[in-house]
């Protein structure tokens, strides 16, 4: 089994975080969120207990950063410790480019920008300069210019790790079906709000995805209408996942076609399911 | 949650299918047992628990109970009794 622990960085008590670390085995991942709200010091002695053993995921808050906590994270981090940034665009893009360079190949980061809020080329230089141990994305992708986008997956090509995310709900001319044809074999490109696509264009992503590209879309439960999962699920390829949230309010019969099609098909995607 | 409709997701789950339920310890802890028993060392299951709202000791029964491909995952792990994770994760490793 593997057990993940979520701390809350900015609601910190006593030692806990510290005691629980040390505890931590092999099958045990601890989590921090809203680092940049924890006290460097106990940030720094969290990263030592981890050393190139332990799991430990620390995620900031771009617009949040102070003084170069950020840095002195990934700088210290080992071999099992990830460090994300959220907001990232809000972030000075040198102090974004110095700490891609410093993680390299051995490290491991993430930047998220939300696509909504991008300034000047801020993504497009970070994917260029991202090597293989930093990936990036976009959230809100649908908002992004598409000129940038392309910009970036194009930058990315074949080797970068990037993705991008766009609202059903929200989409724009035929902005997702660009993002997916030029997405090369390390991008992933994912809709959520699934259940608000036409029908018509979520087949033919599905078609632009084939069996090689990395795609996935999230449907809600609740909002189910005709039988677009079922038909999502049947043409999906490979390297794509279809995932339903809200299911305990999906009708059981459209999700249980749905599980059982998977079932039956020689290749078949993933499918998730998130009861609540 | 609704009937049964959870056992039956899980029951009918192959191996590219992944179920989750949030909100776990306000699952009756019969339910999630029988869930874990479902998933087995095979399904890939997980079940998240709010530390802040933990009862009894449901959370340690599903750590002793998960089998090699479930997750069992506590969000709010900060607010959650600190003797109650560090026997979930002697359990666990």
């Amino acid at each position: 089994m593997k057990l993940v622990l979520n701390f809350d960085g900015s609601a910190l008590t006593t030692n806990n975080l510290q005691q629980a670390m040390t505890a931590a085995g092999a099958n045990t991942t601890i989590n921090i969120d809203t680092a940049q709200a924890v006290n460097i010091t106990t940030l720094l002695q969290m990263i030592g207990i981890a050393g190139n053993i332990k799991h430990l995921n620390a995620t900031f808050n771009g617009a949040q950063l102070t003084s170069n906590n950020l840095q002195q994270t990934v700088n210290a981090s080992g071999s099992n410790t990830s460090i994300a940034v959220n907001t990232a665009q809000a972030v000075n893009i040198n102090t974004l480019l110095s700490i891609i360079a410093s993680v390299g190949t051995t490290k491991h980061f993430s930047a998220d920008f939300n696509g909504a809020q991008l300034t000047a080329n801020n993504l497009q230089q970070a994917v260029t300069a991202a090597q293989s141990g930093t990936s990036i994305s976009v959230n809100t992708a649908q908002a992004a210019n598409i000129t940038a986008l392309l910009e970036a997956i194009n930058d990315a090509g074949n080797s970068k790790i990037f993705s991008a995310n766009f609202n059903g709900a929200q989409l724009s001319g035929t902005n997702l079906q660009q993002a997916l044809t030029a997405a090369g074999t390390n991008t992933s490109i994912g809709v959520n709000t699934a259940q608000a696509v036409n029908i018509t264009t979520l087949l033919q992503l599905l078609s632009i995805a084939g069996n090689t590209k990395k795609f996935s879309a999230d449907f809600n439960g609740a909002q189910l209408t005709s039988n677009n999962l079922q038909q999502a699920v049947s043409a999906a390829g490979t390297n794509v996942s279809i995932s339903v949230n809200t299911a305990q309010a999906a009708n059981i019969t459209a999700l249980l076609q749905a599980i059982q099609t998977l079932a039956t098909q020689r290749t078949s995607a993933p499918i998730s399911t998130v009861h609540s | 949650m609704t009937a049964n409709n959870l056992q039956q997701a899980l029951t009918a789950a192959g191996s590219k299918t992944k179920i989750s339920v949030n909100t776990a310890q306000a699952v009756n802890i019969s339910t999630m047992l029988q869930l874990l028993s479902i998933a087995g060392a095979s399904k890939l299951f997980s079940a998240t628990f709010n530390g802040a709202q933990l009862t009894a000791n449901n959370l340690q029964q599903a750590v002793s109970n998960a089998g090699a491909n479930t997750t069992i995952i506590v969000a709010s792990a900060q607010s959650a009794p600190i003797a109650t994770i560090l026997d979930i994760i002697g359990t666990a490793g």
